[in-house]
């Protein structure tokens, strides 16, 4: 299973990943209330020095756009028709200018220092009985798990084939969830087993 | 907050995340982007119930912040929540607790209908509450128009939240979760 992450030794790079959150949170609220595409223009110029500077392949800043391909068509086609030129094209270096800052920030940290920072923020909330420990476990599982169920859902798929369906159903969702919830049970006793059970 | 109720949220984290990384499938002739992504916090909401359900979904979008590529597409990493989607991203804990506490308050009598509601109600009607205003702000377009332009969307969605429906009232028979302990309190 794959992070987002590209390693290079660069000056982005080694900024500590709680700094360039901190940095990435203000610049994103700064960005959002720019007006004119003037500014925005430098900002998003500025933007990609940054990339330039962390050594990214040019792959990746493209990558880091694909959330926005069909979805900033069409808000571009919108704007321009509603609003006129300036703010069509204003909106569209803001997002861009907003995807690509928070993205820079995913390129350059390595995904075990993004658990942990992002674990640390959202440490007040272990009230709700949910120790570091217990949520790290779940991470750690959640990951490990993917990969195997989406083999699943493949074999399911092809077991429907093989006994005369057309093509891939939606529906093969039933029996997975039903093996999820029969995997539970070894699960539990294996993360019982390693001294998780009772714990705080 | 016990060993199987760990279990339980990291697995369906995981199958929310595997349905972003399945190939899209078409319904019918329709070639709208279908994606199967959101009927993971209705399944986790009717299934597990509101706690586990909606950390489940608290912990898939955890995973998505730190940088693994789960959502349709292969996307993934904090750029997702700057972009004009974000609101519908996270609205998905809030919709699997929303899910998970109907479910739960409705258990002993739950019928399909009443399971369609439900979801209906939690996975389209707030996905799509949170997710609207936050594309109208972000794409900086009025609120008609964020609404309009979702609508093509209201018919996969609907299709899911039948699909959820049936398959809570298939667990319920045969695997439910939520139970009704001894005293009397439904617990999930």
């Amino acid at each position: 299973m794959l992070a987002l992450y590209i390693p290079r030794r660069s000056l982005v790079h080694s900024v500590p990943t709680t700094l360039k959150l901190t940095i990435c949170l203000i610049g994103s609220a700064a960005i959002t209330f720019l007006g004119s595409p003037g500014p925005l223009a430098i900002v998003l110029m500025g933007i990609v020095a940054l990339y330039a500077l962390s050594r990214l392949p040019l792959t990746a800043v493209a990558a880091a756009l694909r959330p926005l391909f069909l979805v900033g068509g069409i808000i571009f086609l919108l704007q321009l028709a509603l609003s006129g030129w300036p703010q069509a094209t204003a909106t569209a270096l803001r997002i861009t200018a907003l995807v690509l800052l928070a993205s820079l920030v995913t390129l350059t940290t390595p995904l075990s220092d993004m658990i942990e920072v992002l674990t640390k923020a959202v440490s007040p909330v272990a009230h709700l009985g949910l120790s570091p420990a217990k949520f790290g476990l779940a991470i750690a599982l959640a990951i490990r798990f993917i990969p195997g169920l989406t083999n699943d859902w493949h074999e399911m798929q092809h077991a429907r084939m093989a006994r005369g369906a057309s093509r891939a159903s939606i529906l093969v969702i039933g029996p997975l969830i039903l093996k999820i919830l029969c995997m539970t049970n070894a699960l539990g006793d294996a993360i019982a087993a390693r001294g998780f059970e009772g714990r705080k | 907050m016990r060993v199987q109720d760990i279990a339980h949220i990291s697995l369906f984290a995981a199958l929310t995340a595997v349905l972003g990384l399945i190939p899209r499938i078409d319904v019918g002739i329709v070639p709208i982007p279908i994606t199967a992504q959101s009927l993971g916090p209705m399944l986790a909401g009717c299934i597990l119930g509101a706690r586990r359900g909606g950390l489940s979904q608290t912990l898939f979008l955890f995973m998505v912040a730190a940088g693994l590529p789960l959502l349709a597409g292969g996307r993934g990493g904090l750029g997702v929540f700057t972009s004009p989607s974000a609101g519908f991203l996270l609205a998905f804990p809030l919709a699997a607790a929303a899910i998970g506490m109907a479910t739960e308050r409705l258990w002993s009598g739950l019928s399909f209908i009443k399971a369609l509601i439900i979801n209906l109600v939690g996975g389209v009607v707030i996905v799509h509450g949170c997710g609207i205003p936050v594309f109208a702000f972000i794409s900086a377009v009025p609120l008609s128009s964020a609404a309009l332009t979702m609508m093509i969307f209201l018919p996969g969605d609907c299709l899911k939240a039948t699909l959820a429906a049936l398959l809570a009232m298939f667990v319920k028979r045969g695997y439910p979760l939520i139970e009704q302990s001894a005293n009397g309190h439904l617990r999930s």
